[in-house]
């Protein structure tokens, strides 16, 4: 058994679902909001160097459950202990400042996804070089096309030296030539010893990748266990 | 401290701090053709303006003087009170993106501006120093008269900036609020020209003691009444417990609401 790194205790997560514009006068005057659990009664445990995979249909809490071991959302109730650093490559593209260089927003960048500043200036080079925006680099970012910010923001993240990655969904980003370069550097990480969380649709990329399978539905765990048995049973479910 | 808790590095987090600030100051001056300049035009037309309309009405020596020793903290103060109150739906997607000290975005927000208030103070010293009116020992109450400043436009911005993610018209309530908040400040006249029924306004407006100083400081012209500065300073530090502990109370959520 290896040392865990996040381990989550009856973690349960409740949404109130508001109108288009939630204001002060429509809270006072409604009295039954409507509730949703995204999540409900999750207990589970990482260990360190595994890589798990996360399915099920649209809607079962995959990436709310991301979002909390993350920590950007905070559970209803329950207990989450997370040891080491997460990077998260949600929402990729989010949080540039359209008026600064590329270079000032990659320190920015950096600084959120949890680095200091020596830390980013080492690595300012390779972020550089994989991102591989060419001159663009020091101009303004209105000036960016969406596949260069995605190209900045996958860079930054992947070489933020973290302990464990939580993936969502886009386990590649931008045009053909990147997709390839960024998967690579994905499968490399799983290559490393670190730990690695993802939730995809992707069942292929997960049999290879995986060796545990948890798959959620409607809030709650359905199976947890080795890849092949989780996945074989998750496909008969939905044939 | 209660800032400082949830974040294990005060290094880390200064440098944090310092970054979203130059971000702030960067952003500001890339785009914008006189820079800085920007910062002092605003009041000085305002003064410019309000100086020639209300002298005619309100007799106060040097007028032109004493609008604009007001007109710079409040500028300072309505600016940073309303960019800071809708600052967590502009950066919802920062939010979304990491773990990081959110009470960071309201903060950087003010200390930018409070860094131009400071620049922008020096220069107007300079001219009162040329008019002859500084008094260097009065020119200490700054310090004290900024800190308070800084630290009132921090609770209160906190505060709505919280709600503001909640209930998206609270928006609307503080720009209503400014405005009124501008004319129960004395900025256009001084306490003393006003009769003492109205003091109940003075003292429930932390401003009126904050502003005072100011005008003691700048152009020596004011009148600290010890109660109303008593009163001030108890609803400033209720101010900043309300703003703190609705932070407090309701930060873990905001993600939820955007």
């Amino acid at each position: 058994m290896g040392k865990s790194v996040i381990k989550l205790k009856n973690i349960s997560k409740k949404y109130e679902l508001l109108g288009a514009k939630p204001t002060f006068v429509e809270f006072l005057m409604s009295r039954d909001r409507q509730k949703h659990w995204a999540l409900r009664d999750i207990d589970l445990i990482f260990e360190k160097g595994e890589k798990v995979g996360i399915i099920g249909p649209n809607g079962a809490g995959k990436t709310t459950l991301l979002s909390i071991i993350s920590e950007i959302v905070y559970p209803t109730s329950g207990e989450l202990k997370v040891s080491g650093k997460i990077v998260s490559l949600i929402e990729l593209e989010a949080g540039f400042h359209p008026d600064l260089t590329g270079i000032e927003n990659i320190y920015l960048n950096g600084l959120i996804m949890g680095m200091n500043k020596l830390e980013i200036s080492n690595r300012l080079e390779e972020i550089i070089s994989f991102a591989d925006i060419g001159k663009y680099i020091d101009y303004s970012m209105y000036s960016y096309s969406q596949g260069m910010k995605l190209r900045i923001g996958f860079s930054v993240a992947i070489n933020a030296n973290f302990d464990i990655l939580v993936l969502d969904e886009n386990i590649s980003v931008g045009d053909e030539d990147f997709q390839q370069k960024s998967l690579k550097k994905i499968k490399s990480v799983f290559a490393e010893g670190k730990t690695v969380i993802i939730a995809t649709h992707h069942l292929d990329f997960i049999k290879k990748t995986c060796h545990r399978v948890i798959w959620l539905e409607k809030g709650r765990i359905i199976k947890d266990g080795p890849t092949n048995i989780v996945i074989k049973e998750y496909e008969k479910a939905n044939r | 401290m209660l800032l400082l808790k949830n974040y294990s590095k005060p290094r880390k987090y200064l440098e944090f701090l310092w970054a979203m600030i130059e971000r702030d100051f960067k952003a500001r001056y890339k785009r914008a053709l006189f820079g800085f300049l920007w910062v002092i035009i605003n009041p000085l037309l305002q003064m410019i303006i309000i100086g020639t309309i209300f002298s005619f009405f309100i007799k106060i020596p040097n007028y032109f003087l004493f609008l604009f020793s007001g007109l710079l903290p409040w500028s300072f103060f309505s600016l940073s009170f309303s960019k800071a109150t809708s600052s967590y739906i502009s950066e919802r997607l920062l939010l979304k993106k990491a773990k990081f000290p959110k009470e960071l975005i309201p903060t950087s927000i003010i200390l930018a501006n409070f860094l131009h208030l400071i620049i922008s103070l020096g220069l107007f010293t300079i001219v009162l120093l040329l008019f002859g009116l500084l008094n260097p020992t009065n020119l200490l109450l700054l310090i004290p008269g900024l800190m308070w400043l800084v630290i009132f436009t921090l609770g209160v911005s906190f505060m709505t900036a919280v709600l503001q993610v909640r209930f998206r018209d609270v928006n609307f309530i503080t720009q209503t609020l400014l405005v009124l908040w501008f004319y129960s400040t004395p900025i256009l006249y001084s306490v003393s020209q006003i009769p003492e029924r109205l003091n109940v306004i003075f003292r429930l407006n932390p401003l009126t003691s904050v502003f005072e100083i100011f005008h003691c400081a700048l152009v020596n012209q004011c009148e600290i009444n010890s109660q109303i500065l008593i009163i001030n300073l108890l609803i400033t530090l209720l101010v900043v417990i309300i703003g703190l502990c609705t932070y407090k109370a309701l930060n873990k959520y905001l993600v939820d609401w955007l």
